[in-house]
């Protein structure tokens, strides 16, 4: 999948080949060295990929803004669920 | 607010299916996700593996909602997504909201796989949309619209995952069987 700016594609790949083949062969057997794997490719790829936000006109402080609630769980109101529809469950 | 919620079990793996929702785009099932992006990876102190990703599609609200609310039509609309892969609980759970046009329409999707209870072979996907228009008259209107959209992008992504599964399979089917030869 191409990044959002051409010029960090590449890195991109480079980085996605790595993190790719570590989930299958490292993370999903217990080994949680993400860094020790990819960390180098990581880092090359932040470098661009930092750069080519602000060049998109995109606030990097917004988009790592917590608001999707990941580490503190938001309570869900029960009174949403009777608003569920389209259940479905093909099998 | 529309909510919009579904399930659906796959027939493969937890293990399988997860690796398959990692490397889910580029797909031809959704040819609007132009680009994406990790912003942040790390292993949190629980062992979980949390990602923060940009998602930037083609997707735009329909001609007639733009030209009301006088805004030009957009090259790229950016989604934000954080995602928890967590090991213990077999559990890989997706949260996105779109960061474009957010004071106008927010849609907040949660998608999480897990093993379906007492069957090992087969993953649960469950999907919730929460679909909130400001500002506008017709918001009620714009909302089910969004909502019949994400249902149907929905089995798109469904077909997505699917795709990548029987590849990813296949992939390891044949490492075994080189391990097997060697």
């Amino acid at each position: 999948m191409d990044s959002i700016s051409d010029k960090c594609t590449e890195l991109k790949q480079a980085y996605d080949s790595c993190f790719n083949k570590w989930l299958q062969e490292k993370f999903l057997q217990g080994d949680r060295d993400h860094d020790g794997a990819c960390g180098e490719l990581f880092s090359k790829y932040q470098v661009c990929l930092r750069e080519a936000i602000k060049e998109v006109g995109l606030n990097l402080d917004d988009l790592m803004d917590d608001h999707l609630g990941t580490d503190q769980e938001k309570t869900e109101d029960p009174k949403d669920k009777e608003h569920r529809s389209d259940k479905e469950d093909k099998k | 607010m529309r909510i919009w919620g579904t399930e659906y079990s796959f027939n493969d793996r937890w293990e399988c299916i997860i690796l398959a929702a990692f490397r889910k785009y580029p797909n031809l099932f959704n040819p609007a996700v132009r680009a994406l992006d990790v912003l942040d990876r790390r292993v949190d102190e629980r062992g979980r593996l949390i990602s923060r990703r940009i998602i930037g599609t083609s997707w735009s609200p329909p001609s007639w909602a733009i030209k009301l609310l006088g805004l030009s039509r957009m090259p790229m609309t950016y989604v934000s997504e954080c995602s928890v892969l967590d090991l213990n609980n077999r559990t890989l759970t997706l949260k996105s909201t779109n960061f474009t046009l957010a004071s106008i329409i927010r849609i907040d999707e949660t998608l999480t796989y897990s093993v379906v209870p007492g069957d090992d072979n087969r993953t649960l996907l469950e999907q919730e949309a929460r679909i909130s228009v400001f500002k506008l008259p017709f918001s009620g209107s714009l909302e089910n619209l969004m909502a019949d959209r994400i249902s149907s992008m929905a089995g798109k992504g469904r077909e997505a995952i699917e795709e990548k599964s029987e590849l990813i399979k296949r992939e390891l089917e044949s490492i075994g069987n080189h391990t097997d030869s060697s």
